[in-house]
């Protein structure tokens, strides 16, 4: 009935969010990406605070719930929602799954027929694998103990999450969901991609923000420059335009598709608009806004990436629903 | 939590709209388009409008709907808003009522004042009557401290000189909210607002404007000139001393309301050019594309319509705000910034899925696009909407 508040429930978890993340990520990000993993000690204090697999369906969070949880993790370090959440989102949806660490993969050039996959996925942002979920046309197949590498050169974002290649060879999978189940579970995964960029988008452009009103040229702070305020402004906007779409989107796969697609877009644009903003030292370690510009460059190609995205959005947008027609 | 689902209550306020946008707006609205000129003051549609006793003259109060929880006006105002534009904006701008002089009265007004323009005008619903906003000269725009008809003052009256432009239903309206100036030097606090009626000495009409789109709506210019006005009907400081800040803010205020329900109509604009263009497409191949043209088709339907989607959830945010009493400046703002262009986008990119067939006026598509443009312009271009985000969010100092 058109609401847009909070309850009591999702506030204090998205705090817990917030909390960790300011207080056991923002600190070290830099570190757990030369690391390029996160100590042990982290991956135990996101599970004991409920964080890992809040899509379960025994979770009862809604989606836009999930969104603000993982934006939140994602200001923080973009790489946290991958690296410290052993079966992601796509996981914590079909449940019944191997112990240990798996990951959902849309990869176009897979080849699955008979019981085998053959092809080879270039990167994963993982440190180890148990097993592994293509999406595939025909459903959902499950490959257990996948054969994995580390990756030989390193992947330009979400470097803390780790970073593996897999070489499928008629490597045995089985189908573990239709295609309705596949597409319910590359949705979900949009839909953390998508949060984990706008809330590293924020997160650069907040940096910007901020930037803009203590840095001074020709006698007055950046930001308050015209043609500098009118981008931060326009930022601001876009970022809540993405993340109402995708909190919009739930329910509907097409519609998930186009919103992610759209997170993409615009996280990409306000991530290097806020570089540009710092100049010559946002291009620098120094400030993290070239990591937010990095990691979301990397996060827009998991899941099959945006143009899939447009692609699955474009198969279905004649029949997306309408609340003011579904009214009639 | 976010729910977009429409209860009872909304649904019902929609289903009326809907009637009247069928019936009356839509067939009235081409009917001027293709005229070129507004639809008359003596159309019967006002007076079937009038009879169906809708009024949208509480919108924007803030008044709570029923017992102590949020009201749920504003809501309903953005769907309306949203839904008549569907229809047709220009033919929803002419319909009677008191329009955007409303606000400043109800806001200002004594409660005399109130009885006088608000209530008696548009007691008999026969004959349908207007009222309209003037604030707009050539040369002052945004920039609303620089406008220059000035109001002087002689014993019990005023005495307006200056010119108004681009004003809605100007030239049938009963009565006028002007603003003036009782000094010009002391820019916004020097502004009041009179009421002037039709047959005042001194009120005369300009033209009526040729525009690019909403046809329908009768825009005209306003001449003043040695204009003499009783001091009765000026609005909130009634001996026109010293500044009326609270005043002005508060016909400033609402802007919060009123531009989530101007990026709401072109929502509805963008919205009705993009079905049409849905319509078209689903008729020529289904939903299963056979050629490369037609895939990109639905790729640009998809690219508009997630514009389109992010536009109105901006605008029923900032709604709900209003209707939760939060201060809701910066979600008004965001939506007006962003809906205009979203839907002109959309128009567009209806226009190329129609291919040639988009140009001619007998689809529809071609008349959004002409309409659509303005939104980016009144209420607050997207530039002044930059700007009251800027100063909201990053400290933009005023400069004036």
């Amino acid at each position: 009935m058109i609401e847009f508040g909070t309850t009591e429930e999702e506030q204090l978890f998205t705090e817990t969010a917030v909390r960790f993340g300011d207080e056991q990520l923002r600190g070290d990000e830099r570190e757990h990406e030369k690391a390029r993993q996160y100590p042990e000690t982290l991956h135990k204090l996101f599970a004991e605070l409920g964080l890992a697999g809040i899509n379960k369906k025994d979770a009862g969070l809604q989606a836009s719930h999930r969104i603000a949880v993982w934006s939140a993790l994602a200001a923080a370090d973009p790489s946290a929602p991958f690296g410290l959440d052993p079966i992601g989102p796509g996981g914590a949806l079909l449940g019944d799954l191997p112990d240990g660490m798996g990951f959902v993969v849309v990869e176009p050039g897979l080849e699955v027929a008979d019981g085998l996959a053959t092809g080879t996925i270039a990167w994963i942002p993982r440190v180890r694998l148990d097993w592994l979920l293509l999406i595939h046309k025909d459903g959902l197949h499950l490959v257990r103990q996948p054969p994995w590498e580390p990756l030989t050169s390193r992947p330009c974002g979400l470097q803390a999450s780790g970073g593996l290649e897999v070489a499928l060879d008629e490597t045995p999978c089985e189908l573990v969901g239709g295609q309705d189940m596949a597409a319910a579970v590359l949705a979900e995964c949009r839909l953390l991609a998508g949060s984990v960029m706008l809330g590293a988008a924020r997160d650069a452009h907040d940096a910007a923000a901020q930037y803009g009103q203590e840095r001074v040229a020709f006698g007055k702070p950046i930001a308050h420059h015209q043609g500098l305020a009118f981008q931060l402004a326009d930022s601001a906007t876009d970022l809540d335009a993405a993340q109402l779409l995708l909190e919009a989107s739930q329910g509907h796969p097409g519609m998930v598709a186009n919103a992610h697609a759209h997170s993409c877009e615009v996280a990409q644009r306000i991530c290097e608009r806020a570089v540009q903003v710092l100049g010559g030292h946002g291009y620098l370690y120094d400030h993290r806004v070239e990591k937010r510009m990095r990691d979301v460059r990397a996060t827009a190609s998991l899941y099959g990436g945006s143009m899939l995205s447009e692609l699955d959005a474009a198969a279905s947008v004649l029949d997306f629903p309408d609340p003011l027609e579904m009214a009639s | 939590m976010i729910d977009t689902t429409l209860d009872a209550g909304f649904t019902n306020v929609l289903m009326m709209i809907r009637e009247v946008g069928k019936t009356m707006l839509r067939p009235a609205g081409l009917e001027a388009d293709r005229s070129g000129s507004p639809i008359p003051e003596d159309h019967p549609m006002f007076v079937a409008f009038n009879r169906t006793g809708l009024s949208f003259g509480a919108v924007g109060t803030g008044k709570h709907s029923s017992g102590d929880g949020p009201s749920r006006v504003n809501r309903a105002a953005i769907l309306a808003a949203e839904e008549m534009a569907y229809w047709d904006q220009g033919a929803c701008m002419s319909l009677p009522g008191p329009g955007l002089g409303a606000p400043p009265i109800r806001i200002l007004g004594t409660e005399d004042q109130k009885q006088r323009f608000l209530v008696d005008p548009f007691a008999d619903k026969s004959k349908p009557a207007w009222g309209a906003y003037a604030t707009t000269e050539a040369a002052a725009g945004s920039d609303v401290a620089r406008i220059r008809t000035t109001a002087r003052k002689e014993g019990d009256h005023y005495i307006l000189d200056g010119d108004k432009m681009f004003i809605t239903n100007g030239a049938r309206a009963s009565w006028v909210v002007v603003f003036a100036t009782v000094d010009p030097e002391a820019g916004r606090a020097g502004q009041r607002a009179f009421v002037v009626e039709k047959g005042t000495p001194g009120f005369t009409l300009g033209r009526i404007e040729k525009k690019m789109g909403l046809t329908a709506s009768e825009t005209a210019t306003l001449f003043f000139e040695n204009c003499r006005v009783h001091e009765d009907n000026i609005l909130g400081s009634k001996n026109g001393k010293g500044s009326d800040k609270a005043g002005f803010k508060a016909a400033m205020s609402t802007f919060d309301i009123t531009r989530p329900m101007v990026a709401a109509m072109a929502v509805g604009i963008g919205r009705c050019a993009w079905e049409r263009a849905a319509e078209i497409a689903r008729d020529a191949f289904g939903d299963k594309p056979s050629n490369p043209l037609e895939q990109k088709m639905l790729e640009r339907l998809a690219f508009a319509r997630r514009r389109l989607d992010a536009a109105r959830m901006l605008c029923w945010r900032a709604a709900w705000k209003m209707d939760h009493r939060e201060n809701n400046t910066v979600e008004a703002s965001m939506a007006k910034v962003y809906a205009p262009p979203a839907a002109l986008l959309t128009t567009q990119l209806a226009m190329d899925v129609c291919g040639l067939a988009g140009v001619r006026n007998d689809l529809l598509v071609e008349k959004c696009f002409r309409d659509v443009k303005v939104f980016d312009i009144f209420e607050g271009t997207g530039e002044v909407q930059r700007i009251v985000l800027a100063r909201r969010l990053f400290g933009y100092p005023r400069t004036h």
